[in-house]
Order: C-alpha cells, then structure tokens, then sequence
C-alpha cells in the first residue's frame, strides 16, 4: 500500500508531466512562407481540405471572419496571438462579448466556447445559409 | 490479513494483464513476419470488411493501377492488423463466411484510426521523390511548402502521408459530396453498377 | 481518518488525469482575465468603413492593446476583420508623421510648427492678395471628424470667403446626394439599418457588401438565416462573395443597369404590381428635362424599356428581369442597397433615380423594412461632408450657396455681415484638382486624403502637383502615403483615436469617439492644426471662436437646430453616455429618428398631420419619379480596346492601404493588387493563374499578376486600388457626371495582353 501523501505526490508528478507534454505537442512549428503568410485559405483549401471547406461553408466563412482573425498569423505579428486553439477571452470575446456575457449570466459556468459551438462549422442549430450547399 | 489477500489479488491481476499485453504483441509481431499465404490477401480480409465496395471505389480512383498500369492490391498500402478475433476468424474454414455484414463499421471513426496507421513507407515505394508527382511533373508551390513541412525543412507536421491526402483510395458516402472530390465521385458514380446489366468496375 | 491510496487508485488516477488531458488539451476557459486584460475601455467607433461599428478601445498603460465591437451600438458588439487589426495599425508608430515638414529642394526637411505654419500662411495670404479668395482651395475628406471638416467650411466659406471646399465625397457619394436631392429635395437616407431586420426582400446592386459592409452584410445574412422565406438578389457584373447568399444573381454588362431598373419598372406596372394609392398621393412624375408629366407619359417613357428590349442592351435575360421585378414588387417589404456601383459613374444620379423609382412606383418607403437605402462608403462622409456641407455649392445642413435665402440664414446664425459667403459657388474636385493643375489654384490645404492615389487619371494630377506655382500643404499621418511625395509642407496630424471627436454613419447615425491615448510625438488634431492657422491667417476671432472640439460641435447642433437636420438634442454629454444617435433628434429626451418623412416618426412632421408621409424637402411635399434613359458610359468598350475595367475594394484593405499595409496580417492577407479575369478570357489570352498580364487604356498602362476566375464576367476585369506600388487610377479616366460631378472609376476601356 502506498501512504497517501506519496500517491498524491505520484498523482501530481504524473499529471504535470502528462500536462507539459500535451502542452509541448500543442506548439508545432508552422511553415514559413512567403509574403502571404496571412492569405491561409488558399493554401490550407490543398493543404487541410475538409477543415477549409467546413470554415467556407460556415457562418464565419460567409461573412469572410479570415484564419487570422481568431488564429492570428504564423509568426506572431499582429494583433492576436498565434494560437492552433485561440483564447476565447482574447478572440470570442471581440465579437461575441454580448453573447459571452448573456451566457455566463444565464448559465452560470464559463464553459469553452468550442464545447458547444463548433467554430469551423455551420452554427449549432441549423445550417447557415444552406443555400451554398443546397441542390437548387 | 484481508489487506494481504487484496494485494495479492491486485499484484496478481496487474501481472496477468501484463503477460496478455506480452502476448498480443509478440503475436502481432510475428503475424507480420508470417509467410505469406496462397490465397491473394483480399480474401481474408473480405470476411469483416467490405471489402466489394472498397474496391470498387478503388477502381474509381487515382490509384487503381501504379504506373506499370499494374492493378493496387490492399496490403500494398494497408498493413493487416492481427489480435485475438481476426486470428480467430482467419482460420481455413471462416474463409468463404461473411462475419460481420457490409455497413457494420462506422467508416467515419476508421478514417481516422486508417488514416493515422498509413506508414509513409509504404507511399514512399512509388512516390519516392515528394517534389514531383506520380508522373514525374513538379508539384505546385504549396505542395512544394507543404511537402517542406514534411520533411522538417520549413516549419513540421504532425501528420503522415494519409493525413493531408485523403480520399485518394476510397471514398466513403460522407466525402462524396466535398468539392475537392468532385471528379473523384463522378467517375464512382459512371462505374455504378445499373440494374439489369452485367456493368461492374472497369477492367 | 488517514486517506490510503492502492497501486490502482494511483494509476487509475493517473490515467484519468491524462484522459482529462488529452479531451482538453491546455485549451483556456473563460473564467478569469484574459492574459493583457486592459486598464480601460474606451468607447469609440471604427476608423474604416460607412457602416460605423462601435469599437470598444482596450487600453494599458496608455497603450492601445486590443478592440473588441462595442455592444450598445447598431453593431451589437460585431466587427471584422479591418476592425479587429485595428491596435496593430495604431502601434504602427515607426511609420507615422511625428514633426512638421517642409520642402527644400525637392527633400522633406524637419521643421517646427511655427516654422511650416508661418510658411503655410505666408503662401495663402499671397495668393489671396493677388489672386483673390477664389485662389486658395481646402480638400478635405470622409474620413475627417465631424467638427474638422465643419471648422473647416466655416473657415473656407465665413473667413476667407473662398467657396473652394471640397473632399472626397465627391468621388464616392456626391451621386448618392444627388439622387436623394433630386428625388426628395433632401440628401441622406429615409430609413435605416433596422430596416435590414425587417425587410423581405434585399435588392442589392452594384455593392460588395460582403467584403465593403461586412457587418451590415451579416446583419442581412442573418435576416436570411431567421426567415429563409427572405429573398435575395444580387445585381452585379461581378460575381462576388456577397452573391453567395442570393436567391438570384444577375450579371449584366456594365452600364446598362440603367435599361434594367426601367425595365423593372415596366413589368411591375405590366403585372399590375404598383402602388397607384402610393404614387397618385405622393409623387411627381418627371421627364428627363424637368417637365412635371402625368402616369400614362411615364408608361409610354417605358415603352422603350421591354424586358426583351433591355435584354438586348444588357445581356440579362427578359425572364429574369421580370422574375426579379415581380420579386421586387410582391415582397411585402423590400429594401435597396448600393454604393459605388451605381454612384461611380457618370449617369451616377440618374442610377440612384432610377432605383429610387421602384420604392416610389410600389410604394416600398416608409414602413419598416421597406426603404430605398444608399450605403455609404467612408465612415464620415453623411456626417463630416455632406451634413455639413462642406462641398463646393453647400452650406451647411442642406442649404445651399447659390440660393440667397440659404445663405442670408446662416449668415445670420453666425452672426456674419450679410454678403459675407460669396455667391458663387466653387470648383468642384475634378475641377479644383484641374485647376491646380494649371496653376490656377496656387494654395491647397489637404486634409485626411491621399489624392496622389484616389484621383481618377492620377497622372495628370500628380503632374500638377510637381510645378514650382502652386502650393500644397498636407495634413497625414502616416509618411508612406502616395501624397507626402508631392506636398510641400506635411504636418502631423494625430490619428483616430488619438483625438476626439463625432462620426456621421450611413444610417444618420452620430456616434462620438472618445480619446483613447495621447497624440505621439508632435502630431495634433486636425481641429487645432486648422483654429491654429485660421488664427495665424488673421481670421475674425468672432468667426472662429472655438476653444476646443466639443464648442464646435455645440455650435453645429445650435445651427443644425433651424434646418430638418436638427440633431441640437445630442448633446456632449449625452453623446459620452449612449453610442450614436441617428437625427434628427431635436431634444435632449429624444430617442433618435428611425424613418424619416413618416408622420409619428420624423419630428419634423407635426403629429397631426394630414398625411402619413411628408416629403418636406421638396416644395408641394411630394417625390420625384424621374424618367431617365439608358445612356452609355463615357468610355465604352471598343475595337482597340475591347474590354471593361473596373475597379473597387477588398474586405483586407482600406482604400490605399495607407492604414491597413501596417498591419501584418493584413499586408500579407492580400500583398499586391492583382487583375481578376474570367476563366474563359483567360483562356483566349493563353494567361494561366499568376501570369504576368499587361493592362493597357489609353491614359496609362501596368503589369498585374492574374488571379483566374469566374468572378468577373467575361469582357470584365477588376482590379482593386488598395496598392501604392500599383495604382490603377492612373489607368481609369475623369469623365464625371455633369449633375454631381462624381467621375466615373467603375468603367473605362481597356486591352490585355499576356506580358
């Protein structure tokens, strides 16, 4: 049997290495390209389809909310950081701080916004503008 | 004493699950080292899979035959996968039996797992220069970037071969309808067997 | 009780915890500050498009560190992706103009204030004493607050008696102008953004709302998304994004959307769809050369504009134009939107008019949703310019120059000697900028503009602006602009939210931006650079009494308050508190005008009366149906150079780029201006996506890179005029419009060749 203090201390060491490493292989290095570094789309529509087709086709897509707005650019320039998976506090909030706010005050928790709205994607309830994907 | 005999059970279950995980790996090592069977390696696998459609949507695509106009057979991208219930199942007298029907599997979650277990290996035996494509011609500047990516020269990837080219083997009823597989679904769609004719694949 | 983990509750744990770990990953939640969270919020509005979106500033340390949409205005909190770079344009600070310049030599050399301001002085008093007033000219802009450009006219008009204000309006919404003024009596839109939730039909034509309005384009999309019954039709030569969304989009050839709106008219009137209760009450019907005429003459007018006949002159099928009339008409209540599609051009009135003819004829006005609504492009050309007049033939809040009536009025609200403002109006832009160029005009004061870049045919006004006899002096912020390489004297301004000030949006909508940071360096506000130099030029102090900004807005609601304009209720301190007023708002406790000319809703109109309905601008109170033809373009395609060119916007960039190249994801979101040809002309031309492609018209010739599409129909290019490096204007021509003198960037002729 393992006294409790040191199966705590096991716990916690294990976590922090778990949590370092996902963390780490979070932050992959992106291509340097040339000076169209913030044109994304037309590279990740060969490069990353499905996800370009999904943002194209969505809401934020249709009103050309670009890559850069939430993920800012490659080398860190401007005026939202590089994040694979943006800060909902540092980009959600420049647009949907209302929304944020009547959620919060409503519910209660500050949950991710990504648990419910499926940011690349058409909106939770039904599809935007389906007349993009429609047969008519 | 009960604390004894618990520790005894737990030591006991921990060294058995231990010796099954030993099991399973040296058995699957030493599947991939078995020599070959008689039969084509198709047929083993037409037991669980659906393995009819698969080809057919195989004819449809880029890689039904290599440059040699020599017909892609399954292992030459795809490695089997050896555990407990294909070993079963792979016996001599389940060869003409359908286990499971065709549209058991969810194709969506094996995409993924498909996906991430293509050894780049493999793609590389005929692509071996990943600045050209299959006929030789240089590639585009973003595959150029993309491929840059690859290899760890200009930034990395995460993923294999698989993970950025997709749907250039199969292509499931959900990727169908995606713009970039347009031509892809067309020439599915004209080999589509119609009833009351002999039809089937193109030879 | 001592807890006493086993072996397995450990590697259970573990393991859960690194189950835990990979489903989320180190993504951050919403509870607690963000990394950078600001000191303060300040409240403000966007520096870019009509659209006006209220920007809540973040700033930390005194440092502008993010925006985000400010939830009390029209915009609900929303703003795209210009607005949202916004903090990386204003800590672009290495490129700002920090001292005055002046030029020696051909070289600009650093100089104090008193040094460039004496020196600016001493060239306008010289012209004035030799030349006469009529040889100074201010060219101001869209872009400048409210209170500069109203300080401005007054300086101009009431100080030097110079009638000699212009801005760059002109060649954006000068059209717009004219058609509400012809049409209504009155400039500035009826209704407003709120009709956008309530429409059921969007006609949109020649407007990229999606990449020029992106906000209100979502606010359209959304109309569509809640009620999918809402129908959507685009009209454009190009097959943009903001067509993604429309039931129906129509392409024509350019310049014939004239024989398609009377075409419209016809079939409604065919199908028995207009609104005879509408019009026997409320309008006017007009021929071409101002002659009141009655229905029948205006059917016969439209005898000429068949569906099969317009079909001939614009290539737009005669099925679909009655399909869209007949949408147009039975929609309950159907909303237009427009900008540079039809202002740029020179039968840019008669575009309006003829749109403005359908909401007339069907009585599509008035009621909510139903409205014939011109976007405008700059975020203060309804407010700064027009409002106040600051255009060669106006006074301010609509009256005008010419009239003696109007101009005795405001003498008298400003105290002046009556016969102070001369009577003459003017010279319009093209005018102003042509007489420059012949040396005419000897002193121009530019402020807030990049006119190096914007001018159409710009070779011939940077020409001008080389010789040795005339004088420019140039108020900007930013060093690289096209201008600076040609003024004479450049002085600091500060920029945006350096400074304080009113914003005037396409939906009458003022909204106060406040002072979010100190100007750097030695950049002022606009506001004190021109008290500084009406002082120095020995103006009446009585004239121009001015303290600061906030007196010149209250004497500008004082005078606002004897015109249908009256907005005297937005006071400062009520302007700090809410986020943009739409006017008229005559007091403190009004709320702000939706629609105007409607009894209930414009204060104008007394609650008692008559009608429902006042157009109060005109002088029997009613609109003008104007019957006006199809005419051709001033340049229209021809065997030497057999296509059209078009230029116009991008959502990426700014108008020339001056702002948005400094911010880094902008830059390289689009680096360089490339020409959009159609696949099948490409293919003609043996050019490939990227190929090097040679536009040539007669005033100039460039290389663009060519991007391949199916966006501009065949016999079309576009390119957008964001580019220093490639500027297009120096291709497109001046010919302006002979009524609102807005020249016609959005077609001349020109052939390509694979270079």
């Amino acid at each position: 049997m393992v006294p409790a203090k040191t199966g705590w201390i096991i716990l916690v060491v294990i976590s922090l290495v778990l949590w370092v490493s996902f963390s780490w292989a979070g932050q992959i290095k992106h291509l340097v390209a040339p000076d169209s570094a913030a044109d994304c789309y037309a590279c990740h529509k060969k490069a990353t389809p499905i996800i370009a087709e999904n943002w194209y086709e969505s809401k934020h897509g249709v009103i050309l909310v670009k890559c850069f707005v939430c993920h800012g650019q490659p080398d860190g320039q401007g005026s939202v950081p590089w994040a694979v998976s943006p800060d909902p506090r540092i980009v959600c909030t420049k647009c949907h701080d209302p929304a944020i706010k009547r959620m919060k005050a409503k519910f209660g928790l500050a949950p991710k916004c990504y648990t419910c709205h499926p940011f690349h994607q058409n909106s939770l309830h039904h599809r935007a503008y389906s007349k993009s994907q429609s047969k008519k | 004493m009960k604390g004894a005999c618990r520790s005894v059970i737990h030591f006991s279950s921990l060294l058995a699950a231990m010796l099954l995980v030993a099991a399973w790996c040296s058995l699957a090592a030493a599947a991939d080292k078995a020599p070959a069977k008689a039969r084509p390696v198709v047929e083993e696998c037409k037991r669980c899979h659906d393995v009819a459609m698969y080809q057919r949507e195989l004819q449809a695509s880029p890689h039904a035959l290599d440059k040699d106009k020599k017909p892609i057979t399954c292992e030459k991208c795809h490695h089997f996968h050896f555990n407990p219930l294909t070993s079963y199942y792979a016996r001599d007298e389940y060869y003409d039996k359908k286990i499971f029907p065709p549209g058991s599997f969810d194709r969506r979650k094996m995409q993924a797992t498909a996906r991430k277990s293509m050894q780049a290996a493999k793609c590389q035996a005929c692509h071996k220069d990943l600045y050209k494509n299959a006929k030789g011609e240089p590639i585009s500047e973003i595959g150029r970037l993309c491929h840059d990516a690859f290899l760890g020269k200009n930034g990395e990837t995460r993923r294999t071969c698989a993970g950025c080219h997709i749907n250039i083997a199969h292509l499931p009823p959900f990727d169908r309808e995606r713009p970039f597989n347009a031509g892809f679904a067309k020439k599915l769609m004209e080999n589509q067997p119609r009833s009351g004719e002999k039809g089937g694949p193109k030879k | 009780m001592s807890m006493k983990l086993t072996r397995r509750e450990v590697l259970k744990s573990a393991a859960a915890a690194s189950a835990f770990m990979a489903l989320n990953g180190t993504l951050p939640d919403l509870a607690g500050a963000a990394p950078g969270e600001p000191d303060k919020w300040v409240k403000a509005v966007c520096r870019f498009c009509g659209t006006g979106c209220g920007v809540m500033i973040g700033v930390k340390n005194g440092k502008v560190v993010t925006v985000k949409g400010d939830p009390n205005n029209h915009n609900q909190g929303f703003i795209c992706l210009k607005g949202a770079e916004l903090p990386s344009i204003v800590n672009a600070t290495k490129s700002r103009v920090t001292r005055p310049y002046i030029r020696k030599n051909g070289q600009l050399e650093p100089a104090s204030w008193d040094e460039a301001m004496d020196l600016v002085v001493s060239k306008f008093k010289a012209a004035i004493k030799e030349h006469g007033p009529t040889s100074v000219a201010y060219y101001g802009s869209g872009q400048a607050l409210t209170e500069e450009s109203y300080l401005a006219n007054k300086i101009w008009k009431a100080g030097l008696r110079c009638n000699n204000v212009e801005g760059n309006p002109r060649l954006c919404m000068a059209s717009a102008v004219g058609g509400y003024y012809t049409s209504f009596g009155k400039d500035e839109p009826i209704g407003c953004y709120d009709d956008i939730d309530a429409a059921t039909c969007f006609f949109i034509i020649g407007a990229n709302m999606s990449e020029c309005h992106p906000i209100l384009f979502k606010r359209v999309a959304a109309r569509k998304q809640a009620d999918p019954n809402v129908k959507i039709i685009v009209v454009d030569p190009r097959k943009t994004n903001t067509a993604r969304i429309a039931d129906i989009h129509v392409s024509f050839k350019p310049g014939t959307d004239l024989a398609i709106l009377n075409a419209m008219a016809y079939v409604i009137i065919d199908e028995e769809l207009d609104n005879p209760r509408f019009y026997n009450k409320y309008v006017n019907f007009m021929t071409n050369d101002k002659k009141k005429v009655d229905f029948k003459a205006y059917q016969k007018f439209l005898q000429d504009y068949t569906p099969e006949k317009a079909e001939k002159i614009s290539g737009v099928p005669a099925d679909t134009i009655r399909k869209i009339a007949k949408i147009f008409a039975e929609s309950s209540a159907t909303m237009s939107l427009w900008t540079m599609g039809l202002n740029q051009r020179i039968r840019g009135v008669w575009a309006n008019n003829l749109t403005t003819n359908l909401h007339l004829l069907t009585g599509h006005l008035g009621k909510p949703g139903a409205t014939n609504f011109s976007l405008t492009g700059q975020p203060n050309a309804c407010g700064g310019v027009r409002d106040t007049g600051s255009l060669c033939h106006l006074l301010p809040a609509g009256r005008m120059i010419k009239k003696a009536k109007d101009r005795a009025a405001l003498e008298k609200q400003w105290g002046l000697k009556p016969g102070t403002i001369a009577p003459k109006p003017g010279l319009h832009t093209i005018a102003l900028w042509n007489a420059f160029s012949e040396g005419k005009i000897k002193a121009m004061f530019v402020l807030c503009t990049n006119p190096a870049q914007s001018l159409p045919n710009v070779n011939m006004y940077t020409e001008g602006m080389k010789r040795k006899d005339n004088f420019m002096v140039l108020s900007e912020p930013f060093m690289d602009a096209e201008t600076v390489k040609y003024c004479d004297v450049l002085l600091p301004a500060a920029f945006w939210c350096e400074k304080r000030g009113v914003y005037g949006c396409t939906e009458r909508r003022y909204s106060l931006l406040m002072q979010a940071i100190d100007p750097i360096g030695e950049c002022r506000p606009d506001v004190d650079i021109l008290l500084d130099f009406a002082k120095r030029m020995g103006v009446d102090p009585k004239v121009i009494p001015f303290k600061n900004v906030d007196d010149i807005w209250d004497e500008w609601r004082e005078v606002s308050s004897a015109t249908p304009y009256n907005f005297k209720g937005m006071t400062r301190a009520r302007q700090e508190k809410e986020s943009g007023i739409r006017w008229p708002c005559p007091t403190e406790d009004h709320p702000g005008t939706c629609h105007r000319y409607v009894r209930g809703e414009d204060p104008n109109i007394p609650k008692d009366y008559k009608n429902k309905m006042w157009f109060y601008g005109t002088k029997d109170g009613k609109a003008r149906l104007w019957m006006r033809p199809y005419a051709p373009a001033a340049e229209e395609p021809d065997a030497k150079y057999p296509m059209v060119l078009t230029t116009g916007r991008v959502i990426d960039h700014w108008h020339t780029g001056t702002m948005t190249m400094k911010s880094p994801v902008l830059r390289r979101s689009f680096p360089n201006a490339y020409v959009e040809v159609n696949i099948d002309d490409a293919k003609k031309h043996g050019i490939k996506n990227g190929d090097n492609v040679l536009l040539e018209t007669r005033r100039d010739k460039m290389i663009f890179q060519a991007k391949v599409s199916d966006v501009c129909r065949p016999g079309l290019v576009f390119v957008p005029w964001f580019d220093k490096n490639l500027i297009i204007n120096k291709l497109t021509l001046n010919a302006f419009d002979k009524g609102s003198k807005q020249p016609e960037y959005k077609i001349c002729a020109v052939r390509i060749k694979k270079a």
